[in-house]
């Protein structure tokens, strides 16, 4: 008894000295200027820390320190809640971007130096993104493209052709099949692999205005997504099978093993691609969406912005910041770490799995992913994963139009 | 004595205080905004009961209160007769005690989340290549994609990991009858069956009460396993209401409409849980 | 003569539950062995069938373990883990045995007391999810976004199951030890410390492994409290976490940090293991 005694108390003074010294040990470094990067992509910490270390030897009066936690939305959110947001925001395209810019939280980038590095087409489609008078509040830094990626020496052995529409595509698909080869692996256990085949088809059926048309009454969700949702449902037919059973990484382990000859996924999958089969042969060419080559774009998207945040206590060290990572040099370090592509004008050669797409890109025949547009109560993905099962096109677009009315009226 | 009662005063009330100001509070501030239309952050405008009528008429919240509670009543169901099993068989006399004991116990020191994860593997490669190998067809795909049976793989990732902590209480219910009994009711002549039923159930019934209590409770707010396992699908027909509270309240734009979710949901939790006590209490006096 | 026939039938009772209870275990195990094989393989060894989760590597090698030590940077973020769940136990045994004592001594003729057990216990019933965004504001108010903040959180969390557990215990431990105390002179400070302290041992053992297992396994609470400014306070968790991104998971990886997350937690569950089944008994027998 004596003994559990003496124990606890000296748990409990350790305890204590662990506490008090705690509280001494924080605020190192006191001259330094910290600044927080607070990232949404967890896989590109180790780059952002890299970077952030040879900012730090480059301007030896900042201390940067890079979050990149999972979860970044949950967190970004109780951050904003707390009322101390980082002083760097970088997030990708989506409605959560657009909420925090018209709640005032974001300074302004309209016209700054930093946007004026950015490649037009990118500011635009910001700009139509947050639909606020043309006013920008993120620094676009990187895009990634949608695509299909293939497997050149399956499509060799077979003597195929890429693609260009998509009567060609759903040929490719049958002889494919009639050679024993799965045309694509479909990991539709998690929803949001559906965007990879539902952007391309629905940016390309649709304009830049429809989503402001739809608000006003002038066209119709029904109309409009009638065609992509055929063209995305007919894909299933050329799966390995019991698609909703196999999530992202699973699909795109059998695609990297040869299991299928395509896969729909945009470039970020290219690590993890060439992480599974190192010798992998790979590919990449536009989603061929439309029945007529010449209306066919690439769908892009911003992959990685950056935001100041107007609670920031030091915006200055902050663009001093965005200044550097924006540099020629900066730009493709980090671009050739992830397999990203550069949404700041730069010299930068494409790595050779995404040859393919490289024309398109540089011709800037884009189309913006629809992603980007929808807000996240509509649920877009999981919706369209019900519609599969259920085939109940009625219920899918109630739920689309409910929630658009809902978002839209306020 | 008197002095005794400021003694017992000084003891609990500061913790009460802290408890008020750090729980209570701020599910008084729950409450506060389940009446608005707020999204967690910037300017939102008082709505009164709005969210509550919303609430009841969104498809989506209704199907994920079906399913949690089919969920959470079969769940509890399984996972207390398999403990109550498991316990008789650890609390015999058999070698190596410990060890098994402390094997059985090992589900419960992993995480939900990565309980999910191996289950996930489980699921779509081991259990199929089982069933393909036996020629049974409905194990020849994965549980976890069809609408109609991802329930079942969420049941058992979940039973799996709870009968391990169940199992620890019935085994200490078990102990605390004395062999006494048994030696008397062997004189009589009663056989196994008849003394689980008769002495062995009706001693352990306290026991049974908290297990069920607490099953329920833990099982009615399932999100880990979830999340990991299928996070919700396919087609939604495995969102839990934590889950939904979670995504849409916290990462969505929601935070109003689902605060309100989770007082109904408080409401209901402690409903059920008091009509459990209410009915296993009755049944213990009883015996 | 009649006893050894006895011993002699109790020992041959031994080997079939023991074997029946071993060819079960294989349940538990299957799944930590699929953990543990994907956790040595590397990423190019993982196919899309039941090789891919069941066969061993073509190569042994602990490289996942070293690399996932240095990813999540484990001596530090395991660090914070373990002082934040060590300060959680020991303050958690601490101030939920002592407002249990004073509940289980008074509630039975003071309708305060009753009032702050249902209080306290019935906090176990609210949604975490609902208290979430309250919560990270009002702590972030008192600068308690820390370590410090996520301890004290965790006492007030816990407060409802483990008064729960030591007030049922409590009412076990007959009072006359005290009285017999306090006819000698001593005060209830002193009967708490020396006497009702030490008999409640089993049951400190019991909410210590539950506190443990909550705080060392918990990544929703420091997730929304911890995260920020320069990371330092990162638990094991959350840097866990890092291997979840979307666009990939590794889980090679991310098993391999799993293992070793769990052996800490499961030594001490294994030192604390004899204490809650023995202790519980003792204590309710005497009762």
């Amino acid at each position: 008894m004596k003994i559990s005694k003496r124990v606890t108390a000296a748990i409990l003074t350790a305890a204590l000295c662990a506490v008090t010294g705690i509280g001494c040990s924080s605020g190192s470094d006191p001259d330094k200027t910290a600044i927080e990067v607070f990232v949404f992509k967890p896989e590109s910490v180790e780059i952002f820390q890299e970077l952030g270390a040879k900012f730090e030897e480059e301007n030896p009066d900042i201390k940067v320190y890079v979050n990149s936690p999972g979860d970044a939305y949950a967190i970004l959110k109780s951050r904003m809640v707390k009322g101390n947001p980082p002083d760097i925001v970088g997030l990708d395209a989506t409605q959560t971007y657009v909420d925090y810019a018209k709640a005032d939280i974001y300074e302004d980038m309209t016209g700054s130096d930093l946007i004026k590095k950015v490649k037009p087409s990118y500011v635009q489609m910001l700009a139509d993104m947050e639909g606020m008078g043309g006013t920008v509040h993120a620094i676009p830094f990187a895009a990634n493209v949608t695509g299909i990626m293939y497997n050149k020496e399956i499509f060799r052995k077979s003597g195929l052709d890429i693609p260009a529409t998509w009567p060609e595509l759903i040929t490719l698909c049958e002889n494919l099949q009639s050679a024993q080869e799965t045309p694509f692996y479909l990991g539709y256990k998690e929803d949001w692999t559906i965007n990879s085949a539902w952007n391309p088809l629905a940016g390309n059926f649709t304009s830049a205005d429809f989503y402001q048309n739809v608000t006003d009454g002038k066209e119709t969700f029904e109309e409009a997504y009638e065609e992509p949702l055929n063209r995305i449902v007919k894909l299933n037919d050329f799966s390995q099978g019991d698609i909703f059973s196999y999530n992202y990484n699973n699909a795109t382990v059998g695609f990297a093993n040869g299991e299928s000859a395509m896969y729909m996924q945009g470039n970020w999958a290219i690590p993890m691609i060439l992480q599974t089969n190192p010798d992998m042969d790979l590919g990449m060419f536009p989603f061929p969406a439309m029945d007529d080559a010449k209306d066919n774009r690439l769908c892009s998207s911003i992959d990685l912005m950056f935001s100041i945040t107007k609670k920031s206590s030091h915006p200055e060290e902050s663009v001093r910041f965005l200044e550097f990572l924006t540099s020629q040099e900066n730009v493709n370090l980090y671009m050739e770490n992830q397999f990203g592509i550069p949404a700041i004008n730069c010299d930068f050669e494409f790595p050779q799995a995404m040859e393919g797409i490289v024309d398109d890109f540089n011709n800037e025949n884009i189309v913006s992913s629809p992603q980007a547009y929808y807000p996240s109560e509509m649920k877009v993905p999981v919706t369209i994963q019900t519609y599969m099962i259920d085939s109940d096109k009625d219920k899918l677009f109630k739920q689309f139009n409910t929630v658009w009315q809902d978002v839209h009226e306020e | 004595m008197k002095s005794k009662d400021k003694i017992f005063m000084t003891m609990s009330l500061p913790i009460i205080i802290i408890f008020f100001c750090f729980h209570t509070i701020p599910l008084f501030c729950g409450f506060f905004y389940s009446l608005t239309n707020s999204k967690g952050f910037g300017t939102y405008d008082f709505i009164g009961f709005k969210n509550y009528l919303k609430l009841f008429q969104n498809a989506q919240v209704m199907n994920a209160y079906m399913f949690t509670f089919k969920f959470a009543v079969i769940t509890t169901l399984l996972v207390n007769v398999i403990s109550i099993i498991l316990a008789l068989g650890l609390n015999s006399k058999i070698h190596f005690k410990g060890a098994l004991r402390g094997l059985y116990f090992v589900p419960n020191i992993l995480g939900g989340l990565i309980v999910g994860y191996i289950f996930n593997f489980l699921f779509t490669f081991v259990i199929p290549a089982v069933g393909n190998g036996l020629g049974w067809d409905s194990l020849s795909t994965s549980l976890l994609g069809k609408p109609e049976t991802a329930w079942i793989g969420i049941v058992v990732c979940v039973a799996w990991q709870s009968i391990a902590f169940n199992t620890i209480i019935y085994i200490s219910g078990l102990q605390t009858i004395p062999e006494d009994v048994y030696e008397a009711s062997a004189i009589d002549g009663a056989s196994g069956w008849n003394n689980f039923w008769k002495i062995t159930f009706p001693l352990i019934a306290p026991f049974f009460t908290i297990n069920m209590v607490l099953c329920m409770r833990n099982f009615l707010m399932v999100f880990d396993q979830i999340m990991s396992l299928t996070s919700g699908g396919p087609a939604e027909s495995t969102t839990s209401i934590s889950m939904l509270i979670y995504k849409n309240g916290l990462t969505g734009n929601q935070f109003g409409l689902q605060s309100a979710n989770s007082v109904i949901y408080f409401i209901l939790i402690v409903a059920i849980s008091a009509f459990q006590l209410k009915v296993l209490n009755k049944r213990e006096v009883q015996l | 003569m009649k006893k050894d026939i006895q011993i002699k039938e109790l020992e041959n009772k031994k080997w079939p539950m023991t074997i029946l209870l071993l060819i079960l275990g294989i349940a538990i195990l299957i799944p930590l062995y699929m953990a543990f094989v994907i956790a040595i393989k590397q990423p190019s060894e993982m196919t899309n069938d039941i090789a891919g989760a069941l066969a061993l590597p073509k190569h042994w090698s602990l490289s996942n373990f070293t690399e996932a030590i240095r990813v999540t940077d484990f001596w530090h973020t395991a660090g914070n883990s373990l002082f934040i769940t060590v300060c959680s136990v020991v303050a958690c045994v601490l101030v939920s045995s002592l407002i249990s004592y004073a509940i289980a001594r008074n509630m039975q003729h003071k309708k305060i007391y009753k009032f702050f057990y249902y209080y306290l216990v019935s906090a176990m019933f609210v949604p975490f999810s609902m208290l979430m965004l309250p919560l990270v504001k009002q702590m972030a108010f008192f600068h308690l976004d820390n370590k410090i903040g996520v301890i004290f959180l965790y006492i007030v969390f816990n407060m409802a199951m483990n008064t729960l557990l030591y007030v049922g215990y409590l009412k076990n431990i007959p009072v006359s030890l005290e009285e017999s105390a306090y006819i000698d002179g001593a005060t209830t400070w002193s009967v708490f410390w020396r006497i009702i302290f030490p008999l409640l041992k089993p049951m400190h053992a019991t909410v210590a492994v539950l506190t443990a297992l909550a705080a060392w396994n918990d990544v929703l609470l420091p997730l929304v409290m911890l995260s920020g400014g320069d990371g330092k306070d990162t638990t094991l968790p959350l840097a866990q976490m890092m291997f979840q991104s979307q666009f990939g998971t590794n889980y090679n990886l991310a098993f391999a940090s799993y293992i070793l997350a769990l052996l800490p937690i499961l030594i001490f569950y294994l030192i604390a293991q004899k204490q809650i089944i023995n202790g519980v008994t003792n204590g309710a027998v005497k009762g």
